[in-house]
């Protein structure tokens, strides 16, 4: 996975691509309604990954940047009536920000810091959308948020966003910038030995995450027109852990496959039952105590040569 | 009159602190013996109230409900950490992390199953008031202290005082010497399971007569919990006190003199001690 | 004089590591550090290198105070050190080790051209894509002294270079150390092999329970009195 491997990469992405552009002339509507948001909360998982991943860490906060983008446009057209190119350039600028705040607090110490205070600031955040009603219309959310075109077409421009960050994002991951990162899990002391700063590389890794994170956001807002706080909860937290842990850590496709997973499941089991989060919390103990390589680790290790076996493991 | 109140904020303040002092301390002491970090700390909190509130709608009698449900919280953890928690001790921390997290999100569907999802209320204790100043305090708030006062008592005497607490000493400072003289890790880790899971049932518990037991209530407490822990420095006793004190009795004072900022405090608080010490009050680097 | 420490001092709870030592070293001169074990020496190099900060004392790169630098800082001032544990990216490939410090370089450089002067000076060409936990012990020093070099450092600490390395790749590990004293460098040499230090140090620090006991040229310390009886004494 780590060195760019046509032959590996092209099967999987095409297949992707051809389910991508088949599916709206054969799904329903609510499959193609569902579809949108499988390829938006892939985009918000892999954006996780890269944190997760790539650098071992563990955040527990990733809504803040979700619902920090998705809010910021959200108010700005529908409360301040703004443009929705200056609603979008504050929505971009909000997950900056906050990520090279947070980032600041959380990693300069132990890790496991990272996942406390992630938590805990994104929380803080929920909290405040919930208290201010006036901007943010506190539990009943914003509505009324158009997104002018059918849902056809913002399936096609939703996609094209999602497949174009992915692209970059992985152009980021596999640049040299990728490597410092795996560099720092493999061996911060060297790291630091061979020149490089790891807070600010972790900075720039958080950045990164957040900025595409936030753009998931964005495309949140358009799939219901809706915000709700629900989207600032530590729960929608977990759901680019628990997809990207389903899927495997490991590999850039990892977190895509757990969150086609984990979209379906969640759509299917809470036809029969509203206890959908057992489910969720056994499957969940079951790959860490079992399959910590996920569906793509499984795959790779069963189907494929031993070549591809990595030590496993995030730190 | 101004006086009084801010008596009165200062004890309410004092009281809750203690509250987050004896559920923090649980949460960091199991984490400085066993270095996991437990996500489902907080649900043990829930189950602490729910159990006391259980129990006590059987016999009617608070102490003795508390006692028994947090005893109850205590085996709860020990199942967690023999069942499913010491498989991970050899793992990176994101997963340890995730694997405590997946037992809260299977706890909270078991509370919402067994007691629904809207909050319930212990009925009044009748604990009673008294008077200074010529202004009514709850006793309670008082029993809290003392309660938070005898806990830290109790672990001082433990850790320092007991055959037990040297061989966790020893643990904390190194493992391979202490297994070397004959310490048995897992009996550690399994009892120091026990003490933090009771710790934050007795917490979840004592939250009742002031509170009302839901469903997300693990949640809110769990991040107070980290927050302290984390400003304290994480695994560290005493700064769970010290930041527990300041985090209970400046978002007391803080809704007397900024009541909009009430909710922003303890971050305010803590990012502001990362900046200046980012392992902590009393933290190690 | 080029790196000089003032009365370095530095303490771990009660014992104290490193005792009030000043040393200075030049460029192109090959500088062996010796004592026994537990005499500071590794603390010390830590605490040139910004792993630690001495207690009391300053660390001095060309006259100008550096102590306070933390790691990466120093390495882009040109310090830079191999470790007693081999320190690399055990998991990345030869090609990526050497990569990675080559990119802290500044200005940029170019890092295909340098990866390749670089592994063929260890010849480890052949194996620039293998895993770098493939290599032999040997080879895995000798990568890890590469990826000092890739910063163009103008002072190297090596700490204990030889251990645990077979006898042909001492060799070529020696005859490293003495193309980094031909290209000016100065070579800080951590070492037990006694046979390795006579043999390549053109000058000697003796360290003995934290202090610096004797500084001079090697057949002055083969005669020095105080050196005979600490290595006798750490025998017993």
């Amino acid at each position: 996975m780590e060195r760019f491997n046509l032959k590996k990469s092209a099967p999987p992405f095409a297949l992707a691509l051809f389910v991508v552009i088949l599916f709206p002339f054969l799904g329903t509507s609510y499959g193609v309604y569902l579809m949108v948001k499988i390829g938006i909360l892939s985009l918000y998982a892999i954006a996780f990954n890269v944190l997760f991943g790539y650098c071992g860490l563990l955040s527990f906060g990733h809504a803040l940047f979700f619902s920090g983008s998705a809010y910021a446009i959200a108010i700005s057209l529908v409360v301040f009536d703004l443009p929705l190119w200056a609603g979008i350039g504050i929505a971009l600028a909000v997950p900056v920000a906050s990520s090279l705040a947070v980032g600041f607090l959380s990693l300069r110490h132990r890790e496991i810091h990272f996942a406390m205070i992630t938590l805990a600031l994104s929380m803080l955040f929920w909290g405040i959308v919930v208290k201010s009603r006036h901007l943010t219309g506190g539990e009943d959310g914003l509505a009324g948020i158009s997104r002018g075109m059918s849902v056809k077409s913002f399936y096609f421009l939703s996609y094209g966003v999602v497949f174009l960050c992915a692209g970059i994002i992985y152009r980021i991951v596999k640049s040299d910038f990728g490597l410092l990162l795996r560099g720092i899990r493999e061996n911060e002391v060297r790291i630091k030995f061979s020149g490089h700063s790891i807070m600010k590389l972790r900075i720039a890794a958080m950045v990164v995450s957040a900025l595409f994170t936030g753009i998931a956001g964005i495309l949140w807002i358009f799939v219901d027109g809706t915000a709700t706080p629900s989207i600032c909860h530590w729960s929608f937290s977990a759901i680019p852990v628990i997809a990207t842990l389903i899927g495997g850590p490991q590999s850039f496709a990892g977190p895509v496959v757990g969150t086609v997973v984990y979209v379906l499941a969640e759509d299917i089991i809470t036809k029969y039952t509203m206890y959908w989060q057992v489910f969720l919390g056994v499957l969940i103990l079951a790959i860490v105590l079992f399959f910590r390589g996920g569906v793509v680790g499984i795959v790779m290790e069963k189907l494929l040569s031993p070549a591809f076996k990595r030590p496993k493991g995030g730190t | 009159m101004r006086i009084e109140s801010l008596i009165f904020q200062l004890l309410v303040g004092i009281s809750t602190a203690m509250l987050y002092w004896i559920v923090s301390v649980g949460l960091t002491f199991t984490f400085g013996v066993t270095r996991v970090l437990n996500f489902a700390h907080g649900s043990f909190y829930m189950f602490g109230a729910y159990l006391t509130l259980a129990f006590f709608t059987a016999t009617g009698s608070f102490v003795g409900s508390l006692l028994v449900a947090s005893i109850c919280v205590g085996l709860i953890g020990i199942l967690c950490e023999r069942g499913l928690i010491r498989f991970s001790y050899a793992l990176p921390v994101p997963f340890q992390l995730v694997l405590t997290f997946g037992l809260v999100l299977v706890f909270e569907d078991v509370v919402r199953l067994f007691w629904g999802t809207a909050p319930r209320v212990i009925p009044s204790l009748g604990t009673g008031t008294f008077t200074l100043m010529g202004r009514r305090f709850p006793l309670y708030s008082v029993y809290l202290i003392i309660i938070g006062a005898l806990i830290g008592g109790l672990l001082y005497l433990a850790i320092n005082k007991t055959k037990w607490g040297v061989m966790i000493r020893a643990m904390i400072s190194d493992i391979d010497l202490a297994m070397a003289n004959g310490i048995n890790p897992e009996v550690l880790y399994s009892s120091s399971f026990f003490v933090g899971s009771f710790l934050a049932g007795l917490g979840g518990a004592l939250s009742l007569p002031i509170g009302s037991a839901s469903p997300g209530m693990g949640e809110h407490i769990i991040i107070y919990s980290f927050i302290v822990t984390v400003m304290g420095g994480l695994g560290n006793i005493k700064g769970a006190f010290v930041a527990s004190l300041i985090i209970g009795v400046a978002e007391s004072l803080g809704a007397l003199y900024f009541p909009n900022l009430t909710m922003a405090i303890p971050y305010l608080i803590l990012a502001s001690i990362l900046v200046y010490k980012p392992e902590g009050i009393y933290g190690e680097v | 004089m080029f790196l000089a420490t003032e009365k370095i001092t530095k303490s771990f709870g009660g014992l104290v590591a490193v005792n009030d030592v000043s040393a200075s070293f030049e460029k192109g001169v090959i500088t062996a550090i010796i004592g026994p074990n537990g005499a500071g020496k590794t603390t010390f190099v830590n605490v040139c290198t910004g792993v630690f900060r001495p207690d009391r004392g300053e660390v001095l790169l060309g006259g100008r105070d550096v102590t306070p630098l933390p790691p990466h800082e120093k390495v882009a001032r040109g310090i830079g050190r191999t470790f007693q544990i081999t320190n690399i990216f055990q998991g990345l490939s030869v090609r990526e080790n050497v990569r990675i410090p080559l990119l802290s370089r500044k200005p940029p450089v170019d890092v295909e051209e340098g990866t390749a002067r670089l592994l063929s000076l260890v010849n480890l060409e052949g194996f620039a894509d293998g895993e770098a936990s493939s290599l032999s012990h040997g080879d895995q020093k000798l990568l890890e002294v590469a990826m000092c070099l890739a910063l163009e450092p103008e002072i190297i600490f090596l700490d204990e270079p030889m251990a645990g390395v077979n006898p042909a790749d001492r060799g070529r590990i020696m005859d490293i150390i003495r193309d980094l004293k031909e290209r000016g460098l100065a070579v800080i040499l951590i070492e037990h092999n006694m046979d390795a230090v006579f043999a390549a140090a053109d000058r000697i620090l003796v360290m003995h329970r934290g202090s610096l006991i004797a500084d001079g040229l090697p057949e002055e310390i083969r005669s020095n009195q105080e050196v005979i009886d600490i290595y006798l004494g750490g025998l017993e």
